[in-house]
């Protein structure tokens, strides 16, 4: 192709061409990702609220300052911390249950394998929908809840109240439930290939040396994942506390500020609020929360010496 | 401390059978090898030995106690595996102490236990590394002290030197015939080098294709093997195998008679074999069994005397066949030739000093006391010299 090419540009165009050819690329990078986190940061120090679009200005950490001084976003971190906690926990145990299980031989494994990612696959919306379709006031398993409260009722003489979603308690933990419903996949995934990377000779040996099979589990396959149970465990906090989507269509943050996660307090400050200005504030602060874990996450899993550096 | 005994064990993958109805009495305190290629069923014989495979059919006996059924964590047993199988997680410590603390073993005894075992396998110095930071000779070591830490009566080995070096692999030899002689344990080893199974074993168990081909001391396997395969895989260069015909000569004389080659034979042995002429058979030969000389110019080559042959000095020995020199191999302590015999090569052990080379025609000489007969088609032993 050189040959068509005029001889003078050649060696111009050996310096540029790698550049050019990237260009359109760097340019997207940096018009949705770079601009954005660029600007949201600089709005973050302004006071800039859309119901008086006339009052824009900068006023540094105010913004940051109003925020930590305000009970709504303690509230909000407090569920969002338990919400994450709960989720990450739930994932891990239940994710690493069925990969053991499905890490054993039987008829139909693979189905079973492809059928697990399902959940996986929807979005957080549909998957919030589809609980609001469960829980809510018509929901199939909200009624069968109902009936099993009125039963233990009636048999114990006891009164239990179930007011369903209705109840902050029962909201939160659904919400996780649905949240967990649909992580477990993925973890699950990654705990399976760690479990398939385990040599069964760490088996055989830990047999010989009298290892019972609760034994085997937690000195051979438990060590064994402790990689994959901190990459999980990251990943999931950071999904925790970003969860937003399947809370906006199951709870869509009730009852009341039941459900109101971090995430969702963003949201509220930008787009009932309309302040932008605080919103993007609250964004940096979960930015700030998430990679602060990570790196506690990350140098726990250095200081194991799991990670060759 | 334990007598190992395996009644009519067989074992099915499918439709594969890796071990066919092997009976074996293993003697307390004996180093038995099983030998044999990799898919000889060698393995998951060991395997049904320490239970980590259950068999198709047939019992494994330890002393009066059938352990057909028992789990291995019930079975007196301790293993070593090709990849050592070392927990990457533990401490070299608690590597070797797992098994103790599994069975319930005090602390303070798993320590002076775990010392002891250390001391023997001289890892008393790596006790607090993980086993990632040892070199493969070290690990080998833990994966030892592992085994005898806790005093089992059966002691099984799978492999243990092959993913070592040539260099460590002989020092380690060493060290488990030692460990051998100390300790008081029925051992048990698998191993696809035949080397390693005369030299460590009190008794060779040879297996191919799942059933044994030969039951006997290093000695009486290398010297008297039972048929082709045994004679073929044990001993280093393989034995040098001739197709023949047996016939008998108008004065009365046998000989084994095939391209290129005319081997007498001794009356009395082909006699005791009971074999009629014009049977066809394999005539086997160890390289160190065949001498070479130097063709003489005389035209009866038949009256000549061996000038080098192995052994049996002043025996009258007498030429076989003309043979020309194909490949030269000196290897320090000794000097190979390959020669070509009516087409087929032979191996042959000769002094270093020997200068023989590429193209010359040599005189090849059998060592009569040291041949092998085999049947033509089963490749089964005809002759026992002995």
């Amino acid at each position: 192709m050189t040959v068509l090419r005029p001889f003078h540009l050649m060696s111009r165009t050996r310096d540029l061409l790698p550049l050019l050819l990237n260009l359109p690329a760097v340019i997207l990078l940096l018009a949705f990702i770079a601009y954005p986190i660029g600007i949201s940061f600089w709005m973050s120090l302004h006071r800039y609220n859309l119901r008086r679009p006339d009052q824009v200005y900068f006023h540094g950490l105010e913004n940051y300052a109003t925020i930590l001084a305000s009970s709504e976003f303690w509230n909000a971190l407090w569920i969002s911390l338990y919400f994450t906690f709960m989720a990450v926990l739930l994932v891990i145990v239940i994710a690493m249950a069925i990969a053991l299980l499905l890490h054993e031989s039987f008829r139909g494994r693979g189905v079973v394998r492809a059928l697990l990612l399902i959940p996986w696959a929807i979005p957080g919306v549909v998957n919030g929908l589809m609980w609001v379709g469960l829980l809510g006031d018509y929901g199939a398993f909200n009624a069968m809840l109902e009936d099993s409260v009125a039963a233990v009722n009636y048999l114990f003489g006891i009164n239990i109240v179930y007011t369903g979603m209705a109840s902050p308690f029962v909201a939160l933990n659904a919400a996780i439930g649905a949240h967990v419903w649909r992580s477990v996949p993925f973890a699950c995934i990654i705990f399976l290939a760690a479990i398939q990377a385990i040599p069964t000779e760490q088996y055989r040996a830990a047999r010989v040396d009298g290892a019972t099979s609760w034994n085997r589990f937690r000195f051979i396959t438990l060590p064994w994942l402790y990689h994959a149970v901190l990459v999980v465990a990251i990943f999931e906090t950071m999904n925790g506390f970003r969860a937003f989507d399947l809370i906006y269509a199951l709870t869509g943050g009730g009852p009341g500020d039941a459900t109101h996660v971090i995430a969702w307090q963003t949201y509220k400050e930008a787009f009932a609020r309309l302040d932008f200005g605080g919103a993007n504030a609250y964004s940096y602060l979960i930015t700030l929360i998430t990679m602060t874990l990570a790196i506690i996450y990350i140098r726990l899993l250095y200081r194991r010496g799991l990670v060759q550096g | 401390m334990a007598r190992v005994r395996l009644n009519n064990l067989t074992k099915h993958f499918g439709d594969v059978v890796a071990v066919d109805d092997v009976s074996l009495d293993i003697a307390d305190r004996e180093f038995l090898t099983l030998l044999g290629p990799s898919g000889c069923g060698k393995t998951t014989l060991l395997n049904m030995i320490a239970g980590l495979e259950s068999p198709t059919a047939g019992e494994v006996w330890f002393d009066d106690r059938n352990v057909t059924a028992v789990p291995p964590e019930r079975r007196d047993i301790a293993m070593v595996f090709q990849t050592y199988a070392l927990y990457p997680h533990m401490h070299v410590f608690d590597n070797v102490a797992f098994g103790l603390k599994m069975r319930g073993v005090p602390a303070e005894d798993r320590k002076k236990l775990v010392q002891a075992a250390a001391k023997t396998m001289e890892i008393e110095h790596l006790l607090d590394r993980k086993p990632r930071a040892l070199s493969g000779g070290q690990r080998q070591r833990v994966a030892l002290a592992r085994a005898i830490v806790r005093n089992p009566g059966v002691f099984l080995l799978d492999e243990p030197l092959s993913n070592l070096d040539a260099q460590l692999r002989v020092v380690m030899r060493t060290e488990l015939k030692r460990l051998h002689g100390e300790l008081e344990m029925t051992f048990v080893y698998v191993t696809h080098d035949q080397a390693e199974s005369l030299i460590l074993s009190d008794r060779i168990v040879v297996m191919k294709e799942g059933t044994i081909q030969q039951i006997g001391t290093p000695e009486s396997i290398y010297d008297s093997p039972a048929n082709t395969f045994v004679a073929g895989f044990v001993g280093s260069p393989p034995i040098n195998l001739l197709k023949g015909v047996l016939e008998q000569t108008g004065g009365g004389d046998w000989r084994v008679v095939g391209e290129g080659f005319s081997c007498g034979m001794a009356t009395s042995m082909v006699e005791r074999m009971g074999q009629s002429a014009g049977r066809e058979v394999s005539l086997g030969v160890r390289a160190e069994d065949i001498g070479v000389g130097e063709v003489q110019s005389t035209a009866n080559s038949d009256s000549e005397t061996a000038s080098e042959t192995g052994g049996q000095s002043g025996t009258q020995v007498r030429s076989v066949g003309r043979a020309e020199v194909v490949v030269r191999e000196p290897m320090g302590s000794d000097l190979f030739l390959t020669v070509d015999v009516g087409g087929s090569n032979v191996k042959v052990r000769t002094r270093p000093e020997n200068r023989m080379d590429r193209g010359d025609n040599v005189e090849l000489y059998f060592d009569p006391g040291k041949i092998h007969l085999f049947d033509g088609e089963s490749g089964e032993a005809l002759l026992d010299i002995r």
